[in-house]
């Protein structure tokens, strides 16, 4: 009883990993870094802007305290002075254009980086959905919506997360630069001897990293752990009433709740730990500057407005080193991000146009399947040697067991997936030497469980033919036998479906497929037919449906009804990827072989099926 | 209530004494960190009057060592504050998990009907993180905002009236400015949070349709309309970034204009006061170690006037929030266990339905004036059209819903009269949607009876022909399943709910089959489980497969909620009416192929 995932084993080029558990990132990881920083390339302009605040940032800041020590020394504690105006008026007058400067630059600063992250962030999601439509199909199989959902969408989110929190930092970063020169040319000893504790301050914080890093990524993963825990719980709920689980899921629920907020009040606890050592590390160092720079201002060698600045340096000097230390975490879930993120954007697609790939002209519809063979994983055929000739206009039933073949076999056509030997042919022309778009262009499905989108009706007939009116939508409409309960929806063809057409019924949301599949007239037509029974009434409307959509078109059709499968041109039965019987439906009863066999089983009475 | 004083008094209940705690480390950590400056201008003030050189480096260090003390009790203050706040809003959050996910096991039915997923997990995450934060930042930490801004006020006015008011006319407007920006900003990130959602929407419809995208090669469509979100998406956060960033400037800004103000006016003061007397230098208004001062207390605003934008916004954040999950948590189950309910035991599996009306809204009815009698064993047939009521019917037994009308009895005995989990224990349900857990399969099969023996696990997996697979699989139970584990086929779904459903051996089963999208060998097997799991049970068979429907000891036709037809499949089969119709349009294809093999019969026999 093999089943389709069964079939196809493990994910040969499939994303890495759990995207939860990888935090274990580096602070900073230089690859990731580097194709970020390639992305603001792009934005030459944003980022020189960027550049430019910052400086201005910088020096604002950095001057502000010189401006106060040069009021306090040159005219506050000086003396008495007749133009008031002319000399403290000059002070906090060019003290007020200083903070003009800092306002306007900060602004120019935080607004170009805003403009540069967003870009970049749009960018990288851009390329990101590109590249995911080029990937094969194989791709999709090996990966799951809820995993590449999560690169898209939470890995971007923690960049970010980390972008935005950057751009009030990032300024800082270069202002300890900027705080460290200005006080080593105003007063080079007292500056040696004020930062003199720094050292310590980094060695405090590396210690501290190392210890806290585990529980940060614990608290991580176990609130994690605790919303998959209550999600199932939601979905199961059902399950849980019916028996009686209810006590027994709220004890392994308390578990790991509990667990998270253990790990969080330690957490708590940790990040509150960083803060004695870093007052008295920072008070030290104004210690400092009190004791030796009150005796050289005694002494007269220094004035006092400059001892004063020193403290104000001070106080702004150890603040970004503390903030930068508590987001370490952010950091690394950023840095992590951002690895998975180019991982995926580096995942070559391994079905490529070839360059010069001509365009399919307008076929007449005859396929052949020329000594195909094909499989999943290399070295495990699900097809074997299949020569088969569909001409012009004939549909053709494909019957047989669950993994015989036939899904694979019709997305041959489509070049879903290339053969692994042999040629499939359409109007003589090898798939595989025309390109997708236009191979696609005149090939159409409709699968098992239509798929329709959160848009309006027309745009999901429409879907990508953007050349169909109006007129022929509601021609495929009427012709599939959709428009009457079309046009007596809220707003007829405007109305905007719900997420999966849930506002339709099961035979409403196929027949609306069935339109989308005819809207462009296409020449070929595969069918994954329903296997869900419906009421007598949906029932015959689709049949209806079908003959229409079939006319005059080649078809494959995987067919579960059996007066589909006697309506077709020809059978073939495929059984463990071999063709093993091609006919019309009494031939091959006759025959007596593998079809006559399913017919029994599938339509004939069994004794032995009885409750 | 309102959400925020319940919260409070949540916090005051559980954690009163950490919560004084609390504002204890707060209260000390303000104190120390408005002594600083205070420290400092009488340093300022020591270093430059002449006359105090005489007590020299000694005074000086005393001075250090007050400062470095004062900074290391602030430090080990903010940490006890640090560790307080967020323990309790961990210990909050962990409360109102809790009892969140314990709501949502125990309310009814017709609740998860009207609710998805995502909005109850987005309460669970998103809301509860609100209101967590708001125990840490609006709960613990707005003091601390309090503090400072009274402290620093109060200090400021002790040290200089005049350039203290003349300092402290600008504070009010700059609150009014922090928490009327960042209502504004929540509203524009708000907006952004919508815009994102809409554009993961597209997303995921675009992945989980991918093949259709692939089939009508529309990439450049999907790509396209994906653009427009994403656009609007950046557009959005640039908005909100560049407003944020416009007012953090703007704030900056009126601080550093405020220092202005205090140097000139400040600087005016010192000047004006200054006396020399005696060759000595004295300071009458004010001296320049307190307008020093005034800069350092002006620069600790900074961060409180900013913070309350935050404050004021996780008020109201946590009052949306705090009520959208009361809302759940305050929440009745329409099926409520009576107080005086009784444990039945092991029933033996009679049930009566003795005219019961069911509406889901309570106008409605769905269900009409039902009567049924089942005997002790029996196999009843539920069959109707989608909406009919069939499933309906069999939902209420297990009490997923409460009858609007009439009762219901199990062995004679009101169903609401019995407890809940002795109820639900006589009556198992198979239902169509197999939900499966992410764990070992044998966690899976002893889902609803944990301590189940591995013997009887395994006995419940061979009636239900699903023990040679899992017997053949590398860690055969305990591999694990679901969602991140390995999948399972629709039918091995199926036939898992089937064992587990078994392995507690309930007298009275219903059995939800109307599902059949699997191929003919996997049904053969469903059929063959089934044969086995019904024997000696009262069974309620909702299902499509006439093979199956036409064996019921009796079949009840449902059409618009009532009971058209009743009776044994021969005697309805010719009969017209509803019954005939539905078989008729199942049967067709069968009928169909049997004409066919008729004929095929017929043309060999006339060789």
């Amino acid at each position: 009883m093999a089943t389709k995932t069964q079939q196809k084993p493990e994910a040969p080029r499939g994303l890495s990993g759990n995207m939860d558990e990888i935090f274990l990132g580096n602070v900073l990881d230089i690859t990731v870094v580097r194709r970020l920083v390639r992305y603001s390339m792009a934005y030459r302009g944003t980022t020189i802007a960027v550049v430019f605040g910052m400086l201005g940032y910088i020096s604002a800041v950095v001057a502000q305290p010189l401006i106060i020590a040069w009021g306090i020394d040159g005219f506050i504690t000086a003396g008495p002075d007749e133009d008031r105006w002319g000399s403290l008026g000059i002070v906090s007058l060019i003290f007020f254009g200083d903070t003009l400067l800092l306002g306007v630059s900060q602004f120019i600063q935080f607004r170009s980086l805003s403009r540069l992250s967003t870009n970049i962030l749009y960018d990288v999601r851009d390329d990101m959905f590109t590249h995911l439509q080029k990937q094969s199909t194989t791709f999709f199989d090996h990966n799951e919506v809820g995993r590449i959902m999560s690169r898209v969408q939470n890995d971007v989110l923690a960049l970010q997360e980390w972008m935005e929190m950057s751009i009030p930092t990032v300024g800082d970063v270069f202002l300890l630069g900027a705080i460290i020169v200005a006080m080593l040319v105003a007063d080079t000893q007292m500056a040696a001897l004020a930062l003199a504790p720094a050292p310590l301050m980094i060695l405090t914080m590396f210690i501290w990293q190392r210890k806290a890093k585990p529980t940060f990524i614990r608290i991580r993963a176990a609130i994690s752990v605790v919303n998959a825990n209550l999600q199932e719980g939601i979905t199961g709920v059902r399950v849980a009433q019916s028996m009686n689980r209810q006590a027994e899921n709220l004890r392994r629920f308390d578990t790991l709740n509990r667990a998270h907020r253990d790990a969080a009040v330690h957490g708590g606890f940790l990040s509150g730990m960083l803060m004695p050592p870093i007052e008295m590390i920072s008070m030290t160092s104004v210690g400092i500057v009190v004791v030796f720079g009150g005796l050289r201002v005694y002494d007269g060698l220094l004035e006092v407005g400059v001892l004063f600045a020193f403290v104000m340096f001070l106080l702004r000097f150890f603040e970004p080193i503390r903030l930068m230390t508590m987001e370490f975490t952010q950091f690394q879930k950023a840095m992590a991000s951002g690895a998975r993120i180019f991982e995926l954007l580096d995942i070559e697609p391994d079905m490529h146009d070839p360059a010069d790939a001509a365009t399919l002209p307008e076929v007449q519809g005859r396929i052949e399947f020329r000594d195909v063979t094909f499989g999943y994983v290399p070295g495990i055929p699900v097809l074997n040697h299949i020569n088969l000739v569909i001409e012009p206009g004939e549909s053709v039933a494909f019957v047989g067991l669950t993994g015989a073949g036939k899904t694979s076999l019709a997305s041959l056509v489509q070049r879903f997936y290339d053969v692994t030997d042999g040629q499939v042919l359409i109007d003589g022309i090898d798939v595989r030497d025309v390109s997708r778009k236009s191979l696609a262009s005149q090939m159409s499905m409709v699968l098992q469980e239509p798929f329709l989108y959160s848009e309006s009706v027309r745009a999901n007939i429409r879907f990508n033919h953007a050349d169909v009116t109006d007129e022929q939508i509601e021609a495929a409409a009427t012709a599939v036998g959709a428009h009457d309960f079309i046009v007596k929806m809220p707003d007829g063809y405007d109305t905007v479906l719900e997420q999966r057409g849930a506002n339709l019924s099961m035979g409403q949301r196929a027949l609306v497929s069935m339109a989308r599949a005819i809207v462009s007239d296409p020449r070929i037509l595969m069918l994954d037919e329903a296997t869900a029974n419906m009421d007598s009434d949906t029932e015959h409307k689709l049949q209806e449906a079908l003959r229409v959509v079939l006319k005059g078109r080649t078809s494959l059709l995987i067919a579960h009804r059996l007066s589909t499968i006697t309506g077709a041109d020809k059978i073939v039965v495929l059984e463990h990827g071999n063709l093993v019987e091609v006919g019309k439906h009494q031939e091959l009863l006759d025959q007596g072989g593998v079809y006559a066999g399913l017919y029994a089983m599938n339509f004939g009475e069994d004794p032995t099926l009885s409750v | 209530m309102s959400p925020v004083i319940r919260l409070y008094k949540m916090i005051l209940h559980y954690h009163g004494r950490q919560l004084a705690l609390g504002y204890s480390a707060t209260l000390g950590a303000a104190i120390a960190g408005l002594t600083i400056p205070w420290v400092l201008g009488i340093g300022i003030d020591r270093v430059i009057d002449p006359t105090n050189e005489t007590q020299g480096t000694g005074a000086l260090l005393a001075l250090a060592a007050i400062i470095v003390l004062l900074g290391l009790s602030r430090g080990l203050f903010s940490w006890a504050q640090t560790f307080i706040g967020e323990g309790l809003s961990q210990k909050i959050a962990y409360r109102i998990r809790n009892d969140y996910y314990d709501q949502l096991q125990h309310l009814s039915f017709a609740f998860h009907d009207k609710q998805t997923t995502g909005s109850l997990m987005s309460r669970a995450t998103a809301d509860v993180e609100a209101v967590r934060m708001f125990v840490n930042m609006g709960a613990v930490r707005s003091m601390l905002i309090v503090l400072m801004l009274f402290g620093a006020a109060i200090a400021m006015l002790i040290t200089d009236v005049q350039l203290a008011l003349i300092t402290l006319a600008f504070v009010p407007v700059l609150l009014f400015r922090a928490i009327r920006t960042s209502r504004r900003l929540r509203r524009l990130w708000l907006r952004v949070q919508e815009l994102t959602g809409e554009m993961v929407a597209t997303l995921q419809e675009n992945l989980t349709g991918i093949r259709v995208v692939k089939a009508f090669a529309a990439e450049e469509h999907e790509i396209s309309k994906f653009r427009v979100r994403s656009q609007a998406v950046a557009h959005q956060t640039f908005l909100a970034q560049s407003t944020w960033a416009k007012n953090f400037a703007i704030m900056n800004f009126s601080f550093m204009v405020v220092m202005s103000a205090i140097l000139w006016f400040g600087g005016n003061r010192v000047i004006d006061g200054r006396e020399v007397v005696n060759g000595q230098i004295l300071y009458l208004n004010m001296t320049p170690g307190e307008l020093a001062s005034f800069f350092v207390y002006m620069n600790m605003l900074i961060m409180p006037v900013r913070m309350s934008g935050w404050i004021v916004n996780s008020f109201s954040r946590a009052s949306s929030s705090g009520q959208r999950l009361f809302d759940i948590l305050d929440m009745k189950s329409p099926v409520q266990e009576a107080p005086d309910a009784v444990d039945v035991g092991r029933s033996s599996g009679r049930v009566t339905f003795d005219h019961v009306s069911f509406a889901y809204d309570g106008v409605n009815d769905v269900l009409h004036d039902i009567n049924v009698e089942v005997p002790v064993g029996a196999v009843v047939a539920l069959v109707g059209r989608p909406g009919s009521g069939k499933t309906t019917f069999a939902h209420l037994v297990p009490r997923f819903y409460d009858v609007t009308e009439g009762r219901i009895l199990i062995d004679g005995r009101d169903i609401r009269d019995l407890t809940l989990e002795s109820l639900r224990r006589n009556v198992g349900v198979i239902q169509q949607d197999v939900f499966i857990h992410t764990a070992s399969i044998r966690d899976n099969v002893a889902y609803g009876y944990v301590e189940a023996h591995m013997d009887d696990v395994v006995g419940a997996m061979k009636i239900a022909q699903l023990h040679d697979f899992i017997d053949e699989l590398p860690s055969a139970y305990e591999t694990v399943v679901g969602e991140r584990g390995i999948g399972l086929s629709g039918g091995q779904r199926q036939r898992l709910a089937i064992a587990r459903t078994i392995l507690l051996d309930p007298p009275v089963l219903v059995l939800d089959d109307s599902t059949s999208s699997v191929d003919v060998h996997t049904e053969r097997l469903i059929l063959h489980a089934l044969d086995e799991v019904i024997e000696g049970r009262t069974t309620f068979l909702i299902s499509n497969r006439f093979h199956a429907i036409a064996q019921a000891d009796e079949i009840l036709v449902f059409q618009d909620g009532r009971i058209a037809q009743r009776g044994k499949h021969d005697d309805l089969v010719d009969v017209p009416g509803e019954y005939q119709d539905l078989y008729a349009s199942q049967m067709r294809p069968f009928e169909e192929a049997r004409v066919a093999a008729l004929e095929a019969e017929r043309a060999q026999g006339g060789d």
